[in-house]
């Protein structure tokens, strides 16, 4: 009766099962994640520096690269992530409950909390090595962007701290892509329907990016504040390494003022040495500038990386309490 | 084939919550003991409770009081939800994969003489399967993981009528051969002659009724006479019916007492499904316990 038996439940074993279930998501995410990252290879070759036009770009690119980094970098960047949450992370859980295979799945020898375990651990293996090849390929185009066309033109849009620019670094690709799969998994377990997790999944990931990189990431640690006399040009700083937060200007006593008086000496003083004269009697004394330095970047790299480290941690926590509910006797 | 218990319940509840106040107990104080090797048939009416207590036993659910225990040779559950999903993609041979995968025990031939025996292609994908056929592929993972107990949610629900009676023998085959422990829910009162050697009765989630079925039947006798408005007879009286002319009571007999009427009346042997049912409109008219 017992001749035919063989041993199961091994890593092996469930890697067939994730493999079998995940195979097209995989598959095709891979293709096109490694197409855009060699596209993205190929097109650096034509970032060269040619000839630096006074203010303008260094730059002579044809029109697909010129396409891709006035348009497509910035709008693609932080996709592979969001398809991630979407298309890896949402389905996982809502469409064992939705098809009620969960019953199926979760009654045999492996318990819920494996089955979702070690399901999370390959899936995020991959997604891993996905979003790390992206970020290497990303990152090696603006790096050689800035380099060809720096502080000018182009390189401007693409410093270490500008979104594309920050978003792009490796490890920064990596997290993104994990909080994405947390984060769809978490609301999958949740929901338990699959369009439904798709869409909180979606607004939810489009949220926490948008919130934290527009209103969290510039005040991560307290901006530098750097003053220089009116009249004088803005100094060297105010360059692509930086994050500029804040112009504006200060009184004797080093309060800012509003921008108001300074507007109307500049429309009724076109001349610059007569708007100094105008500026200073208003009661304006300096010039201000809010920034975050360039040798900040690593910290807040770490800083970033920690915060969505810490928030896929709390999704992840919530979708194994969520799943143990069911319990193996 | 043993003389142990293959699972023991012990005072089960089961209580669910109801966003946004409130909860509502599908289960309670359920204790029982099903000896290994028996078919027992957990009969109620939908809605009883049956699908929440072969999932807390199965492990799907926790409970919220009370435990389950499985027997020293029942250690292997296997649980045929009922619906009877199944990865709508994946072929038949690819389910059965699926089973190899996900158990640490499992034996590919017991699965394949199932599906062959009710003739389901494997190439298939499970999703353009008929509904019948779908049930025999989950049949087939579960007896694949060699289960000492096996647990089926109205198994018969999605076949036709020579499949159910297939099913049926091949079923007690299973239990003949291996020794297998059977626990199925139905809620066809008719689908239980000659298959259950043990009962479960659930309204409610409460049990009204458990135990051996020669032994239930054993105890229940049915007095047939001319009309009468007392019981001529020994035993509780369960159910007494009247026309002009006949009154039949229901009893039940304490232990060891011999059904003893004088003619004109005679003695009727019960069936399991006239026990079920009287037991069932009992509790339905808010008679609760009936003392042995």
């Amino acid at each position: 009766m017992m001749t035919a038996v063989r041993k199961g439940a091994r890593m092996v074993d469930l890697a067939w099962l994730t493999w079998r279930q995940h195979r097209w998501t995989i598959v095709v995410t891979a293709f096109a994640v490694a197409g855009y990252s060699a596209y993205l290879l190929v097109l650096r070759g034509d970032f060269v520096q040619v000839a630096c036009r006074n203010a303008g770009s260094c730059l002579n690119i044809g029109p697909a690269p010129q396409i891709l980094v006035s348009f497509l970098l910035p709008l693609v960047s932080p996709v592979l992530a969001g398809i991630v949450g979407l298309f890896w992370g949402a389905p996982l859980l809502a469409r064992e409950y939705e098809q009620r295979t969960h019953m199926l799945s979760w009654t045999q020898d492996v318990s819920s909390t494996r089955w979702l375990l070690t399901r999370l651990a390959l899936l995020g293996s991959v997604v891993t090595v996905l979003s790390a090849g992206y970020g290497i390929a990303g990152t090696a185009l603006v790096r050689q962007i800035v380099a060809a066309d720096h502080g000018r033109g182009f390189g401007g849009q693409y410093g270490p701290f500008t979104t594309t620019g920050f978003e792009l670094w490796p490890p920064m690709q990596v997290v993104y892509a994990l909080f994405g799969l947390a984060l769809g998994v978490a609301i999958s377990a949740v929901t338990r329907r699959t369009v439904m997790a798709m869409g909180v999944t979606l607004a939810a990931f489009i949220a926490a990016r948008v919130l934290i990189a527009v209103w969290a990431r510039p005040i991560y640690l307290p901006p530098m504040r750097s003053t220089f006399p009116i009249g004088e040009r803005q100094p060297a700083f105010t360059g692509v390494d930086i994050l500029e937060l804040r112009q504006g200007y200060l009184d004797k006593a080093g309060n800012p003022m509003s921008d108001a008086a300074a507007n109307d000496c500049f429309t009724s003083h076109p001349q610059s040495p007569t708007i100094s004269a105008c500026e200073r009697a208003h009661g304006i004394d300096r010039l201000f500038v809010d920034y975050q330095p360039a040798d900040r970047l690593p910290l807040f790299h770490l800083i970033e990386l920690g915060i969505f480290l810490a928030l896929s941690a709390g999704l992840l926590l919530l979708a194994w309490r969520l799943v143990r509910r069911a319990v193996s006797v | 084939m043993s003389d142990g218990i293959a699972v023991t319940v012990d005072d089960l509840g089961k209580r669910y919550r109801r966003w946004p106040h409130g909860s509502v107990w599908a289960l309670r104080h359920c204790s029982f003991e099903l000896p290994a090797g028996v078919v027992a048939a957990l009969v109620g009416m939908n809605g009883a409770g049956k699908t929440t207590l072969m999932s807390v036993v199965t492990g799907l659910l926790a409970p919220t009081e009370g435990a389950v225990r499985l027997g020293d040779d029942a250690s292997r559950v296997s649980f045929v939800a009922q619906d009877k999903p199944l990865y709508r993609h994946f072929s038949v041979t690819d389910m059965l994969k699926v089973g190899a995968s996900l158990n640490r025990v499992w034996d590919q031939r017991r699965a394949l003489r199932w599906l062959e025996r009710f003739q389901i292609p494997l190439d298939r994908p499970c999703g353009r399967l008929s509904g019948g056929q779908q049930a025999q592929v989950a049949f087939a993972i579960a007896l694949g993981s060699c289960p000492s107990l096996l647990l089926l949610d109205e198994p018969l629900s999605n076949l036709d009528p020579l499949a159910r009676r297939e099913v049926t023998k091949e079923l007690l085959g299973e239990v003949a051969d291996t020794g297998l422990t059977v626990l199925l829910s139905t809620h066809v009162v008719a689908e239980l002659g000659g298959v259950a050697d043990h009962l479960l009765l659930l309204a409610a989630g409460t049990l009204l009724e458990q135990g051996d079925v020669d032994d239930l039947l054993a105890s229940h006798v049915r007095y047939v006479g001319p009309r009468s408005d007392t019981s001529p007879g020994p035993g509780q009286i369960l159910q007494a019916r009247h026309t002009d002319r006949q009154s039949t009571f229901l009893v039940r007999l304490a232990s060891d007492s011999a059904p003893r009427v004088d003619p004109p009346w005679t003695t009727q042997t019960v069936t399991l499904e006239d026990l079920v049912l009287v037991r069932l409109e009992m509790a339905r008219s808010g008679v609760r316990g009936v003392a042995a």
